[in-house]
């Protein structure tokens, strides 16, 4: 007689319930993401990683953006030399999308500035500086020497770090290299055991462009007009300085070395379409004019030939992105002597006046070595 | 004979153009079929001194047990710590060894493995101060002082012992990068120290360097 295994279906019940009910309570976003991480494997494993991170970090869930940032970095830091999904990328049958997801420079410098912030959550300031160093480099891969390792936000952050950890040597050394960039950055004073780190915006956007859509165009984000922000401390209202323009590392990138093996479908795309129907329209007018013949046979076969394989040829780039980036982060930093309350205030502005609607209230939070932080997105 | 001939002719044309459509999902799929990641592969343990199948340009098992067997050893022959009558109290921990490096890392898994391989090869000629521990350790003395528990075995001390010397030291790397061939170059130095905890004075140095190199796919770059 055939017995039902009872005690495996009723835990599996038991689990589908359980399951349900922590979903229930979750971030329906998250829960999607999550749901996509599972179903859509490894080709986007990077970037539903960087997504989860930055979701759970401003819900709060810093041991989730933990996990989901260091698998992040785990991927982006893998060196694909001889990768069958990265060499599909350069053939002529797979578009670019076909490879695991890496992203470009500025994003993988975000992974890095999130895993960054983590690291100072903690108080583990000496890998908060290596992390921020490592998103530095991410941005040394841009082809313009001008836009080459100038990720101010980053060099903000090892100067933080260093600050934090006693070392005023090296927060010194990075506040001269942002010198360089941010003229106008007022520094960091000896006091300051604070930090208010605030996003404005969406994140940058990847748009198809060219023939074929081969390579891709980056637009600033939409559906935001706040660029500036203040931070309210009782009485006092203290304004943020725009410490990085995220939408302008993602542009000033340059070309990549992949644009030239997408322009080389491109081109062998078209030029196979257009000999493959030259070809096509010539039998067709001879066989017209002169009947069928075996010659007039072979040049329509391959001109059939040629044109089918020039529609398999993919050519498009990569259009996927990180869709919860911010456009702009902002920075402060006091000491927590001008702390008031448990809580602070965020205004939003677009230039000097208020964005109705968008004003936050942020947690004062403090690290295990008692230094502060405030984070506040506007979005 | 030419109705023959002509008819053959395009038999061979639409054979061809047959083929192309027919085999060239067929090699593709033959190709996806060979590629040695298909299935998987099973947990297998390896060698903690070997390259692994996945590598990057930063500190790697094999490294961390390279240098903290060298250090070791290195620290094993210094007569100013081994040859005492009363043997020497040292600390060796990571709260001293500073990372300045652009590499994220678990300073622990370097100063750990060096003072256990210390521990178990010096044979009692040096003594392993936990400093690390001294709130577990204050936890119980309370306890036994306060007559919640007994005093134990090994008797009372007056307080916890203080050392003579710690390991101190520095990571410290330089990054280059070439974004035209994409070849990303990490140079990584670490030093070890041992600090005279009353003078001062570094009775002992030494350091560890090593270069790596690697090049990602054009499509990442």
């Amino acid at each position: 007689m055939f017995r039902r295994p009872i005690l495996p279906m009723i835990a599996l019940a038991v689990a589908a319930i359980a399951t349900s009910a922590a979903s229930q309570t979750e971030d329906p976003g998250l829960v999607d993401l999550k749901k996509r991480r599972v179903s859509e494997g490894e080709r986007n494993r990077v970037l539903n990683d960087m997504e989860i991170g930055a979701r759970t970090f401003w819900l709060g869930d810093l041991a989730g953006a933990r996990q989901s940032l260091d698998d992040a970095i785990l991927g982006i830091n893998t060196v694909y030399a001889n990768d069958p999904a990265a060499e599909k990328a350069r053939s002529l049958w797979y578009e670019e999308g076909s490879k695991n997801f890496k992203g470009e420079p500025y994003e993988r410098a975000m992974a890095f500035f999130y895993r960054s912030l983590l690291f100072m959550r903690e108080g583990d300031y000496q890998n908060a500086r290596a992390a921020a160093r490592q998103g530095l480099l991410q941005d040394a891969f841009a082809e313009d020497n001008q836009a080459r390792a100038d990720f101010a936000l980053l060099m903000f952050l090892d100067a933080w770090a260093s600050h934090l950890d006693g070392n005023a040597d090296l927060r010194d050394q990075a506040l001269a290299e942002l010198k360089r960039f941010r003229p106008d950055f007022p520094g960091i004073k000896p006091q300051d055991d604070t930090l208010v780190l605030v996003e404005t915006g969406t994140a940058p956007r990847k748009l198809a462009d060219g023939v074929n859509h081969s390579y891709f165009v980056l637009r600033r984000g939409k559906g935001f007009t706040e660029n500036r922000a203040r931070v309210v401390l009782g009485e006092t209202t203290l304004p943020m300085y725009p410490m990085e323009d995220v939408y302008y590392q993602a542009a000033t990138r340059g070309g990549r070395e992949i644009d030239g093996v997408l322009q080389g479908k491109a081109q062998f795309r078209n030029g196979a379409n257009t000999a493959g129907s030259t070809l096509l329209n010539s039998a067709v007018a001879y066989q017209d004019a002169a009947g069928g013949s075996s010659a007039v046979y072979v040049v329509g076969g391959i001109g059939a030939m040629a044109s089918f394989l020039g529609s398999r040829a993919k050519a498009q780039a990569d259009l996927r992105s990180w869709s919860t980036l911010p456009d702009t982060i902002h920075v402060l930093t006091f000491s927590s002597k001008a702390l008031t309350d448990k809580d602070a205030k965020v205004v939003f502005l677009q230039g000097d006046a208020p964005v109705a609607g968008l004003d936050k209230t942020a947690t004062v939070q403090k690290d295990p070595e008692g230094h502060f932080f405030i984070f506040a997105r506007s979005r | 004979m030419t109705i023959l001939r002509t008819r053959s002719t395009k038999l061979i044309a639409l054979a061809a153009f047959g083929a192309s459509m027919l085999l060239g999902p067929a090699a593709e799929a033959q190709r996806r079929n060979n590629r040695n990641n298909t299935n998987g592969a099973e947990t297998t343990y390896r060698d903690v001194g070997s390259q692994g199948s996945v590598g990057g340009v930063g500190t790697e098992s094999q490294d961390i047990v390279a240098m903290s067997d060298a250090m070791m050893r290195d620290l094993l022959s210094v007569p100013q710590l081994l040859n005492r009558a009363t043997p020497a109290r040292i600390i060796v921990d990571a709260k001293y060894f500073t990372n300045e490096s652009s590499e994220i890392i678990d300073k622990s898994l370097i100063t750990d493995r060096l003072r256990v391989g210390l521990n178990r090869n010096a044979t009692g000629k040096l003594v392993f101060v936990g400093r690390a521990y001294s709130a577990a350790v204050e936890e119980e003395r309370g306890l036994k002082r306060d007559g919640v528990t007994d005093s134990g075995t090994t008797g009372l001390t007056r307080a916890q012992l203080g050392a003579d010397y710690r390991l101190v030291g520095r990571i410290g790397t330089r990054d280059s990068v070439d974004p035209k061939s994409g070849v990303k170059s990490r140079y990584s130095m670490y030093t070890f120290e041992v600090l005279d905890m009353e003078s001062g004075e570094l009775v002992w140095s030494n350091l560890y360097e090593f270069k790596k190199e690697n090049r990602d796919n054009v499509v990442y770059r």
